[in-house]
């Protein structure tokens, strides 16, 4: 479930699971782009907070064959352009991500794409290659360079709150206790800038990166989630009778 | 295939690059051994080294490929003062063949030793201690997926120095790793990075005492190469395809041809009349007497 609740133009939206967009269930895709949309398209908003409910932001998803979903409906959900994560990379509003405890798989992913991440100091944020194909590599290159990016994802050794500070995948890193003021304090400063700026700032931010091979990689999330069975990788929410092949997934 | 080389560099190659193979961890070694010349690359010792990589990625049991060198120093660049073939009896210029041949590896063309590295489908590895300099910087370190160095490497485009222009300075994929500004100042002073700093940079994964490398090399291969195949195989498609989408690997054509034609500085000429005259060692020796040498404590050359 994702709850907005907006208050003296931040809009904070929640996640209750954040392991229900890892597996690529396409209700709370569509729930997380709707929520992004909508505050970015509120006059009133000026910034948003995304986070996550319970201990840990995104914890790892043991492989599970629920989903009855086609690809296009996850493509549509997920990678698309009204999707949740072009709807964050490109939305009209700053997004600032905090993260506590464990983040994995689409919570790294939604990482990659936010503007700014806090984290708190005992945070580790894992790769989401293996998981999320959404999951933008050339993002992850521009964030913290190409070598880090690669040892990220091959390596697949999670980073410490403060390695991800020191890679500037991380904005700050903060005690988990002021995790939520810290992300807050944030996204007030960034609501405090003229809105007419940033958001013609972020039109900018979209060319450059386009231009640098990021919106192209989105376009190409659906071959690479056609390639996962074939490493022999979880395909949550792939299944569809019709259009495709019984994912196989990890035993 | 033509086998570009002299009858000597031919026949050393195969000992001056060695290749061995552990089934049980999936880890595969390529071992320079050219001591003597600091690993300095032949044009034989770059062909064996991609046909070496060619064989690790038809190789279902290689999942990750480590590359080092036996000596003082990790590599010292490609050779510079060797006669490969690449001028027929009585002429002065390449021919077209063999000027295609060079200029490929120079410019990480698609046939070239570098691309074979960088487009490998297997997990490589560099393990770096003393001199990385030149082509070994910019060709095969840089190139890898991995840099583990040791804390008193010295790492950069030490060549620029007597070359002229240090052309991978405006290679894509080199300003990806380093950022612009450390790019720039590798390139334009010919200084040496240490291991550690290429730790802060982020070209090194890991920096670890020298007395330690090899093995925290190989157990870190290990770790990785203990992945599934088909999840490793899927991660370096998609960190080829993103690389392809930031133009990473564009090869770079002027600057590092340009830094082979266009020589006019006093000291770059001098520095290839003392090659003549005194091979490289010779030449390094005698650019440290000039005011505007390289800093003796680090263009010394390897620790005694």
């Amino acid at each position: 479930m994702i709850t907005t609740r907006t208050k003296d133009g931040i809009a904070t939206i929640t996640l209750s699971d954040c392991r229900l967009l890892t597996r690529s269930d396409v209700q709370e895709g569509r729930a997380l782009a709707d929520a992004l949309q909508t505050a970015g398209d509120d006059d009133g908003v000026r910034a948003i907070v995304l986070l996550a409910q319970g201990r840990d932001f995104c914890p790892p998803v043991r492989p599970v064959r629920s989903q009855q979903a086609s690809l296009p409906d996850i493509q549509s959900a997920y990678a698309g352009v009204t999707g949740v994560y072009q709807s964050l990379a490109y939305g009209r509003k700053v997004v600032v991500m905090g993260i506590q405890g464990r983040c994995t798989g689409a919570g790294s992913a939604l990482a990659l794409c936010a503007d700014f991440v806090v984290m708190g100091s005992s945070a580790r944020i894992q790769s989401p290659f293996s998981s999320v194909p959404e999951a933008s590599f050339t993002l992850a290159a521009l964030i913290m360079r190409l070598n880090r990016a690669k040892g990220w994802i091959l390596s697949d050794e999670p980073m410490s709150a403060l390695q991800a500070e020191a890679a500037g995948l991380a904005n700050r890193v903060v005690p988990e206790g002021r995790l939520r003021r810290e992300a807050l304090g944030m996204a007030r400063s960034a609501a405090r800038m003229p809105l007419d700026g940033i958001a013609i700032s972020r039109v900018m931010l979209e060319t450059y990166l386009d231009s640098q091979g990021v919106g192209k990689e989105f376009d190409h999330a659906p071959f690479y989630r056609n390639a996962l069975p074939q490493a022999g990788l979880p395909v949550e929410g792939r299944v569809s009778a019709k259009q495709s092949q019984p994912a196989r997934g990890r035993k | 295939m033509r086998q570009y080389g002299n009858l000597d560099s031919l026949r050393l190659a195969p000992a001056q690059v060695l290749f061995s193979k552990d089934g049980r961890t999936g880890v595969a070694r390529i071992i320079l051994n050219r001591p003597e010349k600091h690993n300095a690359l032949s044009v034989p010792m770059r062909a064996r080294i991609a046909e070496l990589i060619r064989q690790c990625d038809a190789d279902e049991e290689v999942r990750a490929l480590i590359i080092s060198g036996r000596g003082p120093s990790f590599c010292s660049g490609n050779e510079i003062n060797e006669d490969w073939g690449q001028r027929g009896p009585g002429y002065r210029r390449f021919s077209l063949t063999t000027g295609v041949r060079y200029g490929t590896d120079m410019t990480y063309g698609r046939l070239g030793f570098s691309q074979a590295l960088s487009r490998s489908s297997k997990i490589t590895i560099v393990q770096m201690h003393g001199y990385c300099a030149a082509a070994a910087y910019f060709m095969i370190a840089t190139k890898c997926d991995f840099v583990i160095a040791a804390p008193d490497a010295r790492i950069g485009a030490l060549e620029a120095r007597f070359l002229g222009p240090a052309g991978a300075v405006s290679h894509i994929h080199l300003n990806r790793i380093l950022g612009t500004k450390a790019a720039r100042r590798l390139g334009y002073t010919a200084e040496p990075i240490s291991g550690e700093e290429a730790l802060r940079l982020g070209l090194a994964h890991r920096c670890v005492p020298e007395a330690h490398l090899e093995k925290e090399t190989g157990t870190f291969a290990a770790r990785l190469a203990r992945r599934p195949s088909g999840e490793l195989g899927y991660l370096k498609s998609r960190i080829l395809a993103g690389e392809g989408l930031l133009d990473s690997h564009l090869p770079v054509m002027p600057g590092l041809l340009l830094s082979h034609f266009f020589q006019t500085e006093p000291d770059e000429l001098q520095f290839w009349k003392a090659v003549k005259a005194g091979g490289v060692a010779g030449a390094l020796k005698e650019d440290k007497k000039r005011a505007a040498g390289a800093r003796p404590a680090r263009a010394a050359g390897p620790k005694a």
